[in-house]
C-alpha cells in the first residue's frame, strides 16, 4: 500500500504510527477552524447587514486562491505518491511547486489586505472584518507553517531520508486547502441576503 | 504515471473535478444571491472537502476510529450551530456593537 510504506502498521489502530499523530494534530485544527467558522456561521445568520459587508471582499482574487490550493493539493499528494515509489527528485521537485503555490497565495492575499485595507476596511471597522481578518490572517500562518514543514521535509526527501513524512506532510497542507474551501464561500460568496 | 489513491480514481481526475465544482459556486453566487443558490454554495463546499479528504488524505483507507474521529468532529459543530442557533435566530442573543 503506497500510503503506508516504510513504517510499520500497528495491529491495534489500523494504522501507521505517524498518520495515527498527524490525525489526532489535525483534528484539533479541525476543533479551532470549525469553531470559527460556526462563530462567524451563527454571527453571519443573526446579522444580514453583513452580506453587504462580504460584497467589499475580492472575489476574483480569492477565486484565483482557491485555484491555487486546489492546485497546491495536486502537486503535494503527486510528491507523496512519487516519494512512495522511490523517486525522490520527482517528489521534491513537486513540493518545491507545492512551496511555491503556498508563496502565490500569500502574495494574493497581501495584496487583497492591502486594497482592503486602503479601502477602511480595517479589523476594526465591524465584527464581520474582525472575522474575516482573524479567520484569514490564521489560515495564512497555516499556509507559512505548511510552507515551513514541507520545506523542512523536503530537504529529507531529497537525501532518501524519511519517505513517509511527504505523506504526513501532505495531510496538513490538505486540511489546510479545506480550511479554505470553506472560507472562501464564507467570506466571498456569501454576500446574498 | 498511474495514480494510485486505493479507488481507482485519479489524482488529476479529482482535480478536475474540484475545479469544476468552483466554477459552478462562482457561477450560483454570480447569478443569485437567493438562499437556494447560497445554500447549494455550501453545499458543493462540503463535496470539495469530501474529495479532498476521501481522495487526497486517503481517507478511505483509514481504520474505522479515524472516520468516526472525524465525523464526530463534524456532528459535535453541528451540534454547536444548531444548539444556538434558536437564540441567534429569535434574538435572544444579540451581539452589541455589529
Amino acid at each position: 500500500m503506497s500510503t503506508q510504506l516504510h513504517t510499520p502498521t500497528y495491529e491495534q489502530t489500523g494504522t501507521t504510527l505517524g498518520r495515527l499523530g498527524i490525525w489526532i494534530f489535525l483534528a484539533s485544527e479541525v476543533a479551532v477552524f470549525g469553531g470559527l467558522i460556526m462563530i462567524y456561521l451563527l454571527l453571519r445568520l443573526g446579522h444580514p447587514e453583513w452580506a453587504d459587508y462580504a460584497a467589499n471582499t475580492m472575489n476574483l482574487a480569492g477565486a484565483f486562491n482557491t485555484v491555487v490550493l486546489l492546485t497546491s493539493s495536486l502537486t503535494i499528494v503527486l510528491a507523496h505518491q512519487a516519494a512512495a515509489s522511490g523517486k525522490y527528485a520527482v517528489a521534491a521537485r513537486h513540493m518545491l511547486v507545492t512551496i511555491a503555490f503556498g508563496g502565490v497565495f500569500l502574495v494574493v492575499k497581501a495584496f487583497e489586505y492591502t486594497h482592503e485595507i486602503g479601502a477602511g476596511f480595517t479589523p476594526t471597522t465591524n465584527l464581520f472584518w474582525s472575522c474575516y481578518y482573524l479567520m484569514t490572517a490564521l489560515h495564512g500562518l497555516h499556509v507559512i507553517a505548511g510552507m515551513i514543514a514541507i520545506a523542512v521535509v523536503r530537504r529529507g526527501i531529497v537525501r532518501g531520508e524519511n519517505p513517509q513524512r511527504a505523506e504526513y506532510v501532505g495531510m496538513y497542507w490538505h486540511l489546510v486547502d479545506i480550511v479554505w474551501i470553506f472560507l472562501f464561500p464564507l467570506l466571498y460568496l456569501s454576500s446574498g441576503g | 504515471m498511474s495514480e494510485d489513491n486505493h479507488t481507482g480514481v485519479g489524482y488529476h481526475t479529482i482535480f478536475y473535478v474540484l475545479l469544476a465544482a468552483l466554477a459552478l459556486s462562482l457561477l450560483l453566487g454570480h447569478v443569485s444571491t437567493g438562499f437556494w443558490s447560497q445554500a447549494t454554495i455550501y453545499v458543493i463546499a462540503l463535496m470539495k472537502a469530501y474529495l479532498v479528504a476521501t481522495y487526497f488524505m486517503h481517507v478511505n483507507v483509514e481504520p474505522r476510529f479515524i472516520k468516526v474521529l472525524i465525523v464526530g468532529l463534524v456532528l459535535v459543530l453541528a451540534a454547536l450551530l444548531i444548539g444556538v442557533f434558536p437564540d441567534v435566530s429569535w434574538g435572544v442573543t444579540k451581539v452589541q456593537g455589529t
